[in-house]
């Protein structure tokens, strides 16, 4: 499967709280209301400049603080198609796999926002076509792939009523 | 083959006699906590799934950010979880907050795998089990599944020697690891603590040191059960206390050493828990709000060390200061010792036994405001406006600082 999208490039340690404030995952129960206010503290507007199918790139700890599964909700909802980062903090990578977000372990240092990206889902190769730039992402674990592969952890267990190591 | 504690909980809970780290284990889940924050992807997940056979034994539903609600939709949330909990027959307990309550109720055991929707539940490894968190999908299908997938950690020691100075406490131990070390160190990693300064902490000064490992990125924080753990469950009517400890061979990924004798009060400055200097260096800083509480520093050496400070001194005028006891019982034994009337006669606002001013759910800061707070996080944002500043730091710094109006070196109050 080929992804292909804009580069919304972020910076290192984007924690969880700037991904959807506290205040808004307390106020809110619903998703849905929560979408508009991803990333609102450090980029205001930012579900705007989003176009479906676009990429999240960020440096090391993406998702980093708090276990709240609303952090990857939030950025699939908004239409993100992957993040891309150098490094992602536990729960956040895991919580993703889980609801089918893709994260994609990348050298990202060379990306500028509002590059052109191509992500060879198959391959692992990401090209930056803006800039000519070739990456590989880090391979996940098969067994995690599948669940990835399987749209989450809930698909997955829909065809394995166990996990399959 | 020699086994780290962390790696040996995990071997015994997969059924295994060695495990590796690296390794991806199914495994059996001994304690389940969900709280109201996450309960409805957690329902929509057994939705999903198609059963609502929660395992009765391993589950523990609570109540403890919104506590109590202070808007509607967290009245929502607390009335979904309530009405979850009674009609399946389930565990509920509201008025404390969870990393708190789980190990001082006794219900957490050394060698357990317990799993929260709450990335402080790495508090409850003080007690010698694997505490990790988890999102409220993976805890749905852990609660209806006998066991879960789990990649076994690389550990990292960590030996402290020596003994605190006066007015510095365990808090400063583990900001003088993330000054040290930083935020990422330890990612995915556990992160044990042993050594003779260990050995004889307090069980609230262990709770401590575990909590903080989740801002170093660790999966888990473990302290091996001793004799303290052994006293300590003894009294909570527990008699078990397994012995289970690191081989001395046990391969680690990394080993740090720390002598606390040499330690001074430091402060993490805005906005990471990696910010740490010395609270020299930010003396003097205006701060409108003290906060000393949450799951790591709201129990009662925290409370004792804040009262020692506040007695007979009062919260500079400028300055709000907010003390909320991490649980119920913390609240009660606190009342007994006459604490809480020190801190009303100081001018402290004592809050309920919930996260409060932590994550911006009480007292939210405005746009320029300072907060100098002995939880756990100093993002941007996260106690209200994301214009204002939080310094972290130990309750002894925090309360001192809240007398003066600005930063102040708690020593100053010998």
């Amino acid at each position: 499967m080929i992804l292909e999208g804009t580069a919304h490039v972020f910076g290192d340690h984007i924690n969880t709280d700037y991904i959807i404030a506290a205040k808004h995952k307390s106020r809110l129960s619903n998703l849905d209301d929560m979408v508009e206010y991803i990333m609102e503290d450090i980029r205001p507007g930012f579900i705007k400049e989003i176009t479906p199918g676009d990429f999240i790139v960020a440096g090391i700890n993406f998702g980093c603080g708090s276990s709240r599964e609303t952090a990857p909700w939030v950025i699939k909802k908004a239409g993100i198609a992957a993040v891309l980062a150098k490094g992602f903090a536990r729960i956040f990578f895991r919580n993703s796999i889980n609801i089918g977000l893709r994260v994609l372990r990348v050298d990202t240092a060379g990306i500028r926002q509002g590059d052109r990206i191509v992500v060879d889902l198959a391959s692992g190769k990401v090209e930056n076509r803006t800039r000519g730039d070739l990456m590989t992402t880090q391979p996940m674990p098969p067994f995690i792939q599948t669940i990835l592969d399987a749209g989450g952890v809930k698909n997955y267990l829909k065809t394995h009523k166990t996990f399959d190591l | 083959m020699p086994m780290t504690i962390t790696e040996k909980i995990l071997a015994g809970a997969a059924g295994k006699d060695q495990v590796h780290p690296g390794e991806v284990i199914t495994c059996r889940v001994d304690l389940i906590c969900i709280d109201e924050i996450q309960i409805a992807i957690f329902i929509d997940t057994l939705d999903k799934l198609g059963t609502d056979a929660v395992d009765k034994d391993r589950t523990v539903f609570v109540i403890d950010h919104f506590c109590p609600p202070t808007n509607l939709h967290q009245a929502d949330a607390n009335r979904l979880i309530r009405k979850f909990a009674r009609t399946h027959g389930l565990r509920f307990l509201e008025g404390s907050i969870k990393d708190q309550l789980l190990w001082e109720r006794g219900l957490v055991r050394p060698g357990m795998v317990l799993v929260a929707t709450d990335s402080h539940i790495t508090t409850c490894g003080a007690l010698g089990a694997f505490a990790a968190p988890f999102g409220p999908s993976e805890a749905a299908i852990m609660a209806v599944q006998d066991r879960y997938w789990f990649k076994v950690p690389e550990s990292i020691r960590c030996e402290i020697t020596g003994s605190l100075p006066p007015f510095v406490t365990p808090k400063d131990i583990g900001l003088y690891i993330l000054g040290q070390k930083g935020t990422t160190f330890a990612g995915y990693k556990a992160i044990e603590f042993c050594g003779p300064m260990v050995k004889n902490l307090s069980m609230d000064g262990r709770v401590t040191l575990c909590n903080m490992t989740t801002e170093m990125g660790a999966k888990n924080g473990i302290i091996a059960p001793d004799s303290v753990t052994e006293a300590f469950l003894k009294a909570r009517g527990v008699n078990a206390c397994p012995t289970i400890f690191s081989d001395e061979n046990a391969g680690y990924a990394e080993t740090l050493a720390v002598d606390a004798s040499k330690l001074e009060p430091l402060v993490a400055a805005p906005h990471s828990p990696g910010n740490v200097s010395p609270v020299s260096q930010a003396a003097g800083t205006k701060i409108d709000q003290g906060f000393v509480g949450s799951c790591g520093n709201g129990n009662m050496d925290d409370l004792r060390v804040a009262a020692r400070i506040l007695k007979g001194n009062t919260v500079h005028p400028d300055t709000r200061l907010i003390i909320a006891p991490a649980s119920r019982e913390v609240y009660l034994q606190a009342l007994s010792e006459g604490l809480i009337e020190i801190f009303l006669r100081a001018g402290a606002v004592v809050s309920s036994q919930t996260c409060s001013v932590c994550a911006g759910l009480e007292a939210p800061l405005l746009a320029g405001e300072t907060c100098i707070t002995a939880s756990p996080r100093n993002f941007k944002g996260r106690m209200g406006s994301p214009d204002a500043h939080i310094y972290l730091a130990s309750p002894a710094t925090v309360t001192a600082s809240a007398v003066k109006g600005g930063i102040t070196d708690p020593r100053e109050f010998k």
